[in-house]
């Protein structure tokens, strides 16, 4: 299976921040979900992909191009959705489209009047008036409305109401429906990922925390509840990470390890909330 | 690029009507005067501010980092803006010839003070974009009032009186008009030609 990207030991460093050894490959036909705190470096992340941001070191491949930001060609088939809507709120969605055909080779005017028409954004209405689940459909309609076969899409359902995010989600199951189409998003609902995402990568403290497929990851840890005493007497490399007290205490441990124990599945934002406690 | 000419025009199109209307006023100042000098200046400030302006909705909207996702280099969207000036520029150019042919009076005049103040608007201009570039609305604007300033302070410290001053301008005066039009347009395409490698260097170096 060919990887639509493909990242080996990125490095960026900032004063004050730094994103250290990111490795991680997305398959074709795949939806990865990058989730991480605040500050966790996943937009850093996404811009170094999209070709905004260069790398310090390492290697980062998109469609099988390296040379991401200045690969005109290959930008035809990279869709970007960014947290905010780019377009200025005195333009339409008309406006749109036609300045999208001129920037696009690949941009296809019809494709886009029938996503307008799809999400029910008026093609005349001012972007400046659009709710922000109309300007985030605004955006992801521009990301399809070209020859795109990977999507980027950074918070995209963030400050969406559940039945617009439930709209958006499956809209890029739609998209993967192609095997050679796949999707990059961040986002904090992590309930939207684990809906849609065949792949999670945690991000923490600009470190990859793990990037694994989701079925494997759900079915991999347990939380078990028990006392302190008992996660202390647990083999240290078994332990995720572990909240409560002395008596009333959770750990989340793998699988195999919780059983004697009072057990539940945890879900990913569990897995997520369990581990970046641990190594803060 | 066409793309991005598109979406400054009708990021602009708010403004047309304000922009018509002070056009239309100083031409009928202008016509009734019988000069075109205050006319060219005043259409030659409109162009200077038309590319900042357009920043300006790019800044707001954050455009400039998703333009940079699509097929669209640095360079690009600095030329964009160049363009849009100087093609503000042409249309200035043709509306001050129809208003000198229709006044006619000082044809040859108007039309060379009009290409002298074009070229003056356009070392403006270039001073201008790399600052506009480099830094965000409102400390451009700042740094614009200083540098319109920073001559005058000069002048003013230095102690050069009027009198020096205007025996400058006669010296000037004494250069065949058409020497001094060629001068002109040569710093200005000198100084459009570094402004835009500047301007260049400077959206490359810059965290969108």
């Amino acid at each position: 299976m060919n990887n639509s990207i493909h990242l080996k030991n990125v490095t960026k460093r900032y004063k004050d921040f730094a994103l250290e050894n990111i490795s991680l490959d997305l398959p074709q036909g795949c939806i990865m979900g990058l989730i991480g705190e605040n500050g966790a470096g996943k937009s850093t992340l996404l811009r170094i992909i999209t070709g905004l941001a260069d790398k310090d070191e390492g290697t980062v491949e998109a469609l099988g191009s390296n040379d991401i930001a200045r690969d005109r060609n290959l930008k035809e088939h990279i869709g970007v959705a960014l947290d905010k809507c780019a377009f200025s709120g005195a333009l339409n969605a008309d406006d749109v489209n036609k300045i999208m055909s001129g920037i696009y080779k690949t941009w296809n005017k019809d494709a886009f009047s029938e996503y307008v028409e799809r999400f029910k954004l008026s093609g005349k209405k001012k972007i400046k008036d659009y709710s922000r689940g109309m300007t985030m459909k605004l955006s992801i309609a521009a990301a399809l409305s070209h020859d795109s076969k990977l999507l980027i899409l950074d918070e995209a359902t963030s400050g969406l109401d559940p039945i617009v995010r439930d709209e958006i989600l499956d809209i890029l199951l739609d998209f993967i429906q192609d095997e050679t189409h796949s999707v990059l998003m961040s986002s904090h609902i992590v309930s939207d990922l684990e809906k849609a995402c065949d792949y999670i990568a945690f991000l923490h403290q600009g470190r990859l925390v793990f990037c694994e497929e989701k079925d494997e990851l759900l079915d991999k840890y347990a939380i078990i509840k028990c006392t302190g005493a008992e996660i202390d007497a647990l083999d240290k490399n078994v332990v995720y990470g572990r909240r409560g007290g002395r008596y009333g205490a959770e750990a989340l441990v793998l699988k195999e390890t919780a059983s004697g124990f009072v057990s539940d599945k945890p879900s990913i934002e569990d897995i997520m909330v369990f581990m970046g406690k641990e190594r803060d | 690029m066409k793309g991005l000419i598109l979406k400054d025009l009708m990021n602009l199109r708010q403004q047309w009507g304000a922009y018509l209307i002070i056009v239309a006023l100083w031409g009928m100042i202008s016509l009734k005067d019988g000069s075109l000098s205050v006319f060219s200046g005043c259409i030659g400030m409109l162009m200077v501010m038309l590319p900042a302006t357009a920043l300006a909705y790019d800044e707001r909207s954050g455009w400039n980092a998703y333009a940079l996702t699509m097929p669209v280099t640095r360079r690009d969207i600095v030329l964009s803006k160049y363009i849009l000036a100087l093609a503000a520029m042409a249309a200035a150019m043709i509306l001050n010839l129809v208003f000198s042919a229709v006044v006619r009076e000082n044809f040859f005049e108007n039309v060379l003070g009009m290409f002298c103040t074009m070229c003056v608007m356009t070392i403006w201009l270039s001073i201008l974009m790399p600052v506009r570039f480099k830094f965000d609305a409102e400390k451009a604007r700042v740094i614009s009032i200083v540098m319109v300033l920073i001559p005058v302070v000069i002048i003013v410290t230095a102690g050069i009186s009027i009198d020096r001053a205007a025996g400058g301008v006669d010296m000037i005066n004494e250069f065949p008009a058409i020497f001094a039009f060629a001068v002109f347009a040569a710093a200005a395409v000198a100084a459009l030609a570094v402004s835009m490698w500047i301007s260049v260097k400077i959206v490359n170096n810059k965290d969108f």
